[in-house]
């Protein structure tokens, strides 16, 4: 058994949305295809009616968060917060505002591979059985070899899989987008044009690999390497 | 053959899968299950599951009750030891025929895909530990067929995650489509018309938008339910059941509406 849980704790600032303060409070974990609700009291008094232990997720995890209002009788929504993902205990984002998350499986022969999880997150895995993955990752060697070309199989992906369904601008599908849209210098095709759409993504993957460098990095890389 | 569970490691699960892509022709690989190489042992001794079973309900019982010890966590993301499972089952999980062939269906359906979250409820042993866990003795209406079947309304109602960990909603659709003297599903459930397993996640999902439906009881879930799912009720509802009210305030205040389109 783990010897600790993942614990949860939250801060609310409810004010402005003049909420009843009999309503009631739930709290939402979701990881793939598990949900934990942990009732947090009410709007008057948010804490947490259970201990907050997040036992039906992994360590390293990530986690989203529903954050539900809800009045008691009728049991009809009164406020409703989706996809919020947790910060750690120094504070930071938990991943939100990255566009790859990293993490190293067991991949066969394999070197790397994108899965898009179900909340259109983009994750891009790398075979755990490389002796220091994440940091030789880092090396300019792996990120020419790498980079671009995941970039290009997310935004395939994401072209296809129509994630967004909930139409929300901070959705992973909206934010690499956007970021596409910068490094092409061009907006977005309309995705029933695929030739357009393929070309866009070619410039924009294109586009990532002149703004850092990636084979300028290398071939430097390379050099000094080969120095005596 | 020891007597244990242990998980499949890389190896094993690639040999498992070298099998089922060549057809699942031949004798199953059953050796990788003790195999040193194939396979490891898990933390805890943990009895074998013994087949038969009648349904996949009984499996997912016995499931349940076997990987009791093991941690929640650790168990629904082990895929090494549902993979294991799938071996361990596969003359019920992909029976051969009088001829001794096997019809093995999606790979899926034996090897789970964690990260596939199209696919990863239709892993056939998983799921049903999956449901039974969760869900106590609910979900035997999506579970009455064979270990082989995985069938339609587990398909439709499992492969959205709101759905399928609503725990008021899975037991209200199970106490209305089940037929308790029977043992089988209630006629049209299983098809794409109104009323059938197709449309519970359309409407749950247009339900969800208004109401926290896991804090409900089931039977204030069936109220809400619109009258394409009356033909599974015992009785007719009382003309002026609230929910119904309710449906026609959201329409007023322009909400989402429960629709048989």
């Amino acid at each position: 058994m783990p010897e600790s849980y993942p614990r949860l704790a939250v801060k609310f600032d409810l004010e402005d949305l003049k909420l009843d303060p009999s309503a009631q409070i739930v709290i939402e974990s979701r990881y793939k295809d598990s949900v934990q609700r942990f009732p947090w009291g009410t709007v008057a008094r948010p804490e947490p009616q259970v201990l907050p232990l997040m036992r039906e997720v992994p360590p390293d995890q990530r986690v989203f968060f529903r954050v539900k209002v809800v009045e008691p009788t009728s049991h009809r929504l009164l406020a409703l917060a989706r996809r919020l993902s947790p910060v750690d205990q120094n504070g930071g984002e938990g991943g939100r505002g990255e566009l790859f998350r990293v993490r190293c499986v067991a991949l066969g022969q394999e070197l790397w591979r994108v899965v898009i999880d179900e909340d259109g997150a983009p994750i891009l895995e790398l075979n755990a059985d490389v002796p220091d993955v994440r940091s030789r990752f880092h090396e300019p060697g792996f990120r020419v070899a790498i980079l671009p070309a995941a970039m290009r199989t997310v935004l395939l992906a994401l072209r296809e899989e129509d994630v967004d369904q909930e139409d929300d601008p901070d959705s992973w599908a909206q934010r690499w987008f956007r970021f596409a849209e910068d490094l092409a210098s061009d907006e977005r095709p309309d995705p029933r044009e695929p030739e357009a759409m393929r070309d866009w993504i070619d410039r924009a993957c294109s586009g990532f690999a002149k703004r850092f460098s990636l084979m300028s990095e290398m071939v430097a890389a390379a050099e000094r390497g080969s120095e005596p | 053959m020891s007597a244990s569970v242990r998980r499949l490691n890389d190896r094993g699960r690639e040999a498992f899968r070298a099998w089922l892509e060549d057809g699942a022709t031949g004798t199953p690989p059953l050796a990788l299950l003790d195999d040193p190489t194939m396979s490891d042992p898990l933390r805890l001794v943990i009895r074998r599951p013994q087949a038969p079973f009648e349904s996949r309900y009984d499996l997912g019982v016995a499931l349940v009750d076997l990987l009791d010890g093991l941690d929640v966590a650790e168990v629904q993301t082990d895929a090494g030891l549902w993979d294991w499972l799938s071996l361990c089952l596969i003359d019920h999980l992909c029976p051969p025929d009088e001829t001794g062939r096997r019809k093995p269906g999606q790979i899926d359906r034996y090897l789970l895909q964690l990260e596939n979250h199209r696919t990863r409820y239709r892993h056939l042993v998983r799921t049903v530990w999956s449901l039974v866990r969760v869900h106590d003795s609910a979900p035997r209406f999506m579970l009455a067929g064979p270990l082989h079947v995985h069938g339609e309304a587990a398909e439709q109602l499992g492969a959205y995650q709101d759905v399928i960990t609503c725990k008021p909603l899975i037991a209200a659709i199970g106490s209305l489509v089940w037929d308790v003297e029977r043992g089988r599903l209630k006629r049209g459930f299983g098809g794409s018309g109104p009323g059938s397993a197709r449309r519970v996640q359309v409407v749950a999902k247009q339900f969800g938008l208004t109401y926290d439906l896991h804090s409900m009881r089931p039977e204030q879930v069936l109220e809400l339910l619109p009258r394409e799912f009356d033909r599974f009720r015992e009785a007719p509802p009382p003309p002026d059941r609230r929910p119904r009210l309710a449906v026609r305030r959201h329409r007023r205040e322009g909400r989402p509406e429960a629709s048989t389109t």
